[in-house]
């Protein structure tokens, strides 16, 4: 499983723009269903609390992982969707491999 | 006792004698509430001890109607009401009223018998004076207003130093005037007070007693409000002789002289009059009570601190206020040093706190140019020396001087035009004067390196030295960081701040720093414009919340919005009472603040920050929790929700006033240790359980700030990490210590850890602390701190180490900053 969490505010369009662009794409490559996405609101206790912990102060902020290990973090940006492609591209990669017992 | 002789009306007009004794009765029992008895307590007014004692009387000569003592006690209730009017009457008055009517209505056997019954027992009590002695003194007294003084025998002692006759009016004036006490009833106090000071005797009596026997009269009276007006303000002399001879461990930077000891008494006062009549009843209580300190109350008059750069002095000179003389802008470097260590005196002065300087080096620059090294280093150490030695600000203290240092010019800094000698314009940027600039900053860390004359290191002025992305981009920046590496291990000195990505920041005092916004950048561009106030710090007592909740989070959170809300009051008030004494312009206490040399006031109130501070964060988890900080990572995530909800309070707060008000981490050398004795004093156990220190010698403290335990073997560069992620929160500033006490690590081992610091945490200052041992005896100073010197034996020694943002001598340090010196940590980095 990939968890996208982008890091942001209710009245921020890029926050907004990122949200909806990872979403797009998951959905058009065909992940959706092995992809997380969620959005932590830095304008709550807990969100800013969540950030702080991760480092995160800058926003938009998308960090992605997997298995709660981070892969990539984009910071005060919305990521191209190339840049995020392929990470996509090597977690399936790895996936079929395990598939076929070469992993 | 015969029936009384009232006319009955022969026809019913309105009221017939019935009605009219129903209203008195209705009347007199709702005039009075309190009475004051002869031994000066107040008890509830009861109409029917007053019948008693009628009746009694009546009685003892063969009365038998009940009914008519009932009607003569409300006939004497409305003529004492008539007589004195609203009040509290003396027990004397009420006995006085009734002699008076039982004659007037008839009565003559029954009051006989009243007034002997009342001089027995007057006998009985053995007054000292007698009332008729009394009331004959003062009746005299006010039939002859023409009579000496003198006969009187009293006198009065002023707090203007002179002996002045005895005038009862002048409570009287004082009352109205001060207090707006009516007219009427301050007649009737000064009455009253009068009758007590004759009748004890006294030949000489202070005015000082005097306001305290009016207030204990006011307080009687109901003026409770107009008594606090009426209140004089001072200490006992048992504090005063303290004062004056024994050393004051509340800062660990007064020294022990005459200036101190006048600061201190005037901070008494000071303290007093702020927690009266600048704040509200409940902030002051507040306050008193422990749920939040209000700093610096002793200097209720300043600012809190403020942050500022030398090109005001460059430009306008030294041209201040109500001056003696004004100097034009400075044409060489040493004057430019002088002007800008003057100023600084003033303005601290000014201020309660710390006087920091922005980019010193980068704006000495244009006067360096061509200096040998030998003068630059003249030039660095003369700067050093006169701000270490300058005992002249608060008290005698040094002044609490930052300056602020780079190596590379910033990027605000890049492009705007250096103004050199005379306050002209050099025709070039501050980016045409680096290596000036670089030389400067190199020479002042030689200084530091060498330490003063014994070797010991400089307290003041604290050199920060801000570590930007383009440090690490500057040439030459691997020597410097060796070289401020290198103090550090050696004397502990820097300070390295942190400035990552945009970030652009003036830091002082013990951590605080001014990120500079959109307008401070706009102001960057000339540069004289830029200076930071921080007008007040209102620290939370976090661990109280803590203890409060008894593990119920919404009651935590409901606690933390209660304290925060009266620190935002706080902060209200204090910001009301400097423009109200800056309005006073010129002729106004802070006049210096006024000037408006560059068409702005020095100090420019709408630009001003308001600290609300933290402390004891781990208490407050450990007591929510169980768990310490650095236990669990369910109580170090819960600590950054709770700094966390209160930025985001300190947000909204700053929206709903228009003002900015944001988190700092208390430096707390004195609150640490004050919130947790009050927390001792009213929960115990509950504290206890919390308190770092040694509750039972009452030597305790909480953690500063959003610290971790300092006791506990972190690794460094971990306990830096952690601590870093709660740094971006609190924006007014953090640090965090690294205590290498004997330990001298190598300037290698700092200068990486300096570069894992900025490159891998979000830590926005840190600064390493070793421990010295000076010795009085023959001037040499060793590493680590030991009770004799170990090069003469000498047990004339002076431990030194920080003691929260600077350094100082542990012998001025309060009884719980004592207590945490022992429970530090010590790292071998």
């Amino acid at each position: 499983m990939i968890t996208v969490t982008v890091f942001g505010k209710k009245d921020c369009d890029a926050c907004k723009a990122a949200i909806e662009k990872v979403s797009y794409f998951t959905k058009k490559w065909g992940w959706e269903a092995r992809t997380r996405v969620q959005f932590i609101d830095m304008d709550t206790p807990d969100g800013l609390a969540e950030g702080a912990y991760r480092d995160v102060f800058d926003i938009p902020t998308v960090i992605l992982e997997k298995n709660n290990e981070e892969l990539a973090r984009w910071v005060k940006q919305v990521p191209a969707s190339r840049d995020f492609r392929i990470y996509f591209e090597r977690y399936e990669s790895n996936e079929k491999h395990r598939d076929k017992g070469l992993h | 006792m015969k029936s009384p002789d009232v006319p009955r009306p022969k026809e019913k007009i309105g009221l017939d004698v019935h009605d009219v004794g129903k209203l008195h009765r209705e009347l007199s029992s709702k005039l009075f509430k309190m009475v004051r008895k002869r031994d000066g307590r107040v008890v509830s007014f009861d109409r029917r001890n007053i019948v008693e004692a009628i009746f009694k009387a009546a009685q003892s000569v063969g009365g038998s109607q009940r009914s008519i003592a009932e009607e003569i006690a409300d006939e004497v209730i409305l003529q004492l009401y008539a007589r004195q009017g609203p009040g509290i009457p003396h027990v004397e008055q009420i006995q006085d009223v009734i002699e008076k009517v039982l004659i007037e209505r008839g009565h003559a056997k029954t009051a006989k018998a009243f007034i002997l019954y009342r001089h027995e027992r007057a006998k009985f009590r053995g007054a000292p004076k007698t009332k008729p002695e009394v009331d004959a003194e003062i009746k005299e007294r006010r039939r002859r207003p023409d009579i000496d003084p003198t006969e009187l025998a009293l006198f009065v002692r002023t707090s203007g130093d002179e002996i002045t006759y005895w005038d009862k009016q002048k409570m009287v004036q004082a009352m109205v005037r001060e207090a707006g006490v009516p007219e009427t009833i301050a007649e009737t106090i000064s009455d009253e007070v009068e009758e007590i000071i004759l009748k004890s005797k006294v030949k000489v009596i202070t005015v000082s007693l005097i306001r305290e026997l009016v207030n204990a009269k006011l307080i009687e009276f109901g003026y409770e409000e107009a008594r606090k007006r009426h209140a004089r303000l001072g200490v006992p002399l048992y504090d005063a002789e303290r004062i004056i001879t024994w050393r004051n461990r509340e800062n660990a930077n007064i020294p022990h002289n005459p200036e101190a000891t006048s600061m201190t008494l005037a901070e008494a006062i000071n303290k007093q009059f702020g927690l009266m009549r600048v704040f509200s009843q409940d902030v002051a209580d507040a306050h008193a009570r422990g749920d939040i300190h209000l700093h610096d109350l002793g200097f209720i008059n300043r600012p809190y601190c403020s942050g500022q750069s030398l090109e005001y002095v460059k430009k306008f000179g030294l041209h201040l206020p109500n001056a003696l003389s004004i100097a034009k802008p400075a044409k060489y470097p040493e004057t430019l040093l002088a002007h800008m260590v003057k100023f600084s005196a003033a303005l601290q002065g000014h201020f309660a706190g710390a006087i920091g300087w922005d980019a010193v080096n980068i704006f000495f620059s244009p006067f360096l140019v061509g200096l040998s090294d030998r003068d630059m280093k003249q030039l660095a150490q003369m700067l050093v020396f006169e701000y270490s030695q300058q005992s002249v600000a608060r008290g005698g203290q040094a002044i609490f001087s930052d300056l602020n240092l780079y190596w590379e010019i910033p990027k605000h800094f890049e492009r705007v035009e250096a103004i050199g000698p005379g306050g002209v314009s050099t025709g070039k940027t501050y980016s045409d004067f680096e290596k000036e600039a670089q030389r400067f900053a190199w020479a002042l860390f030689d200084i530091y390196k060498e330490g003063d004359g014994t070797g010991r290191p400089f307290f003041f002025p604290k050199p920060l030295v801000h570590i930007t992305e383009k440090f690490f981009s500057t040439p030459g920046h691997e020597d410097f960081l060796l070289h401020i590496c290198d103090v550090a291990a050696e004397k502990g000195n820097t300070y390295f701040v942190f400035d990552r990505g945009e970030t652009a920041k003036i830091s002082e005092c013990c951590r605080l720093s001014f990120k500079l916004e959109e307008a401070d950048l706009e102001d960057a561009k000339r540069p004289w414009r830029m200076r930071y106030c921080a007008l007040q710090n209102v620290t939370l007592n976090l661990p109280r919340a803590g203890i409060l909740a008894s593990g119920n989070t919404n009651e935590l959170f409901r606690l933390l919005d209660n304290f925060f809300e009266l620190a935002v009051k706080a902060h209200l008030q204090k910001k009301n009472f400097i423009v109200s004494l800056l309005n006073l312009g010129d002729s106004g206490p802070l006049a210096l603040l006024t000037m408006k040399k560059d068409g702005e006031p020095y100090l420019r109130i709408n630009r001003a920050t308001y600290l609300i501070g933290l402390l004891g964060l781990n208490e407050l988890v450990q007591a929510h929790l169980g768990k310490e900080l650095h236990e669990s990572e369910e109580a170090f995530r819960f600590g950054l929700k709770v700094v966390a909800y209160l930025n985001l309070k300190a947000k909204e707060a700053s929206k709903r006033y228009g003002l900015r008000f944001v988190l700092e981490q208390t430096p707390a050398e004195s609150a640490a240790y004050r919130l947790s004795r009050l927390d001792l004093e009213r929960y115990g156990k509950r504290a206890e359980a919390i308190v770092k220190g040694d509750p039972s010698k009452k030597k305790t403290y909480y953690t500063n700030s959003t610290f971790l335990n300092v006791s506990k073997a972190l690794d460094p560069i971990e306990r830096v990490r952690l601590e870093g992620k709660y740094h971006d929160l609190i924006e007014a500033g953090a640090i965090s210590h690294i205590w290498i006490a004997d330990s001298r690590p190598a300037k290698e081992s700092i200068a990486n850890f300096v570069v894992k610091t900025f490159k891998q945490t979000r830590n926005a200052q840190i600064a390493f602390s070793p421990e010295f041992t000076s010795c009085n005896t023959c001037d040499r100073v060793s590493r680590g701190l030991s009770d004799t010197c170990p090069y003469c034996g000498s047990m004339n020694v002076d431990g030194i180490t920080r003691v929260t943002g600077y350094f100082s001598k542990i012998s001025g340090w309060n009884d719980g900053k004592r207590a945490e010196l022992a429970d530090r940590f010590r790292s071998k980095l």
